[in-house]
């Protein structure tokens, strides 16, 4: 799409009034291709606002099915939804809303193998959202980031803890701004209780920290964000915010970063 | 990375508290002495990542602000 309609205009002034987004960064916004993967309490919020703010492209991946005690945080699905897939619960619903937008619901678990089958449809210009619920999809997630040079927005958050980061693992980028993957920061062993089923976390919580990933996302669509490779960390219980410089472990086997060699070659 | 006299303390400031250590001590002999799991957390000093491979070989320096992220997974 080149240009907006007549009721696009209207639809999406207020972002364009931005003056760093404008007409140029909702077109992008628009003609954006976005995959979320995990429609729990992160990924249903997310979809939400990016398909609000204009994205027609998504392709969604959880093999979980909609819960009873996934209602009281992840606000795209009812009781009527209970013991169907997420994926085409949140298609069903946001189709009724988004009549323009495309969908593509996937209702498989994401194994090292079904992200491989999936690489054609999870290649460049896809913006990769990590909403899983454990580490094991969260590192395979990474190595496909990693290995096709694609942007990750990745969210976690456990009890009153959440944590945040996005990476362009395309951006051709200096030794300077080395930041590693997830990997780098939680090696494979990586080993926690930390998860929602067994912290328990309140939704407004997990909601903070969906917005910032949407947040982050349109903003790296428009070309507006700056803080690539910043860890945030949120503490839901004193509303306090810390940030971490992310740097690459020397000793990561994934993130050799080719795109660091070609550049280091190319001056 | 110059090590600390055995004699001498450092104040470092440790998950926003104060701590006085003794001697040269690294990341790893700190979060030891914290009875921390090394497995399920990722540490921060002076708001910088710092991996893992490198805790062994970091010592902790005087001011130095050190702070412990626990992992989290869940969405």
């Amino acid at each position: 799409m080149n240009t907006l309609s007549a009721k696009q205009y209207i639809q999406y002034s207020r972002t364009m009034l931005l003056n760093d987004i404008g007409e140029a960064g909702q077109l992008a916004i628009i003609n954006s291709q976005v995959a979320i993967i995990g429609l729990g309490g992160l990924g249903q919020l997310v979809v939400q606002y990016l398909a609000a703010a204009g994205v027609k492209q998504f392709i969604l991946l959880d093999h979980d099915v909609v819960a009873l005690d996934n209602l009281p945080r992840q606000l795209l699905y009812n009781e009527a939804d209970i013991g169907q897939y997420k994926v085409t619960a949140a298609k069903r619903t946001l189709r009724r809303l988004y009549s323009d937008i495309y969908f593509d619901a996937i209702p498989e678990m994401l194994t090292e193998t079904s992200i491989s089958e999936l690489s054609d449809e999870l290649s460049k210009d896809v913006l990769i959202f990590d909403c899983t619920d454990n580490f094991a999809s969260r590192h395979v997630i990474n190595q496909h980031c990693v290995t096709q040079g694609l942007t990750l927005i990745s969210a976690a958050i456990s009890a009153y803890h959440g944590q945040l980061f996005c990476i362009d693992f395309g951006a051709k980028i200096t030794h300077e701004k080395q930041h590693g993957c997830y990997r780098c920061l939680y090696p494979l062993d990586i080993e926690t209780n930390q998860t929602c089923s067994q912290q328990g976390v309140l939704g407004p919580a997990v909601g903070v920290m969906a917005s910032m990933q949407a947040l982050i996302g349109l903003q790296h669509i428009c070309n507006t964000f700056t803080q690539y490779g910043m860890l945030l960390r949120f503490d839901a219980l004193t509303l306090e915010w810390h940030q971490a410089k992310m740097n690459r472990d020397q000793q990561c086997t994934l993130c050799q970063q080719p795109q660091l060699q070609e550049y280091a070659h190319g001056c | 990375m110059d090590a600390n006299h055995p004699s001498q303390s450092i104040q470092v400031v440790f998950n926003g508290a104060a701590e006085t250590l003794k001697g040269t001590v690294t990341i790893s002999e700190l979060l030891i002495l914290k009875q921390l799991p090394i497995n399920a957390i990722a540490i921060v000093v002076n708001d910088e990542v710092l991996p893992r491979s490198r805790w062994n070989h970091v010592i902790c320096h005087q001011y130095d602000r050190i702070n412990v992220f626990s992992a989290v997974a869940g969405g």
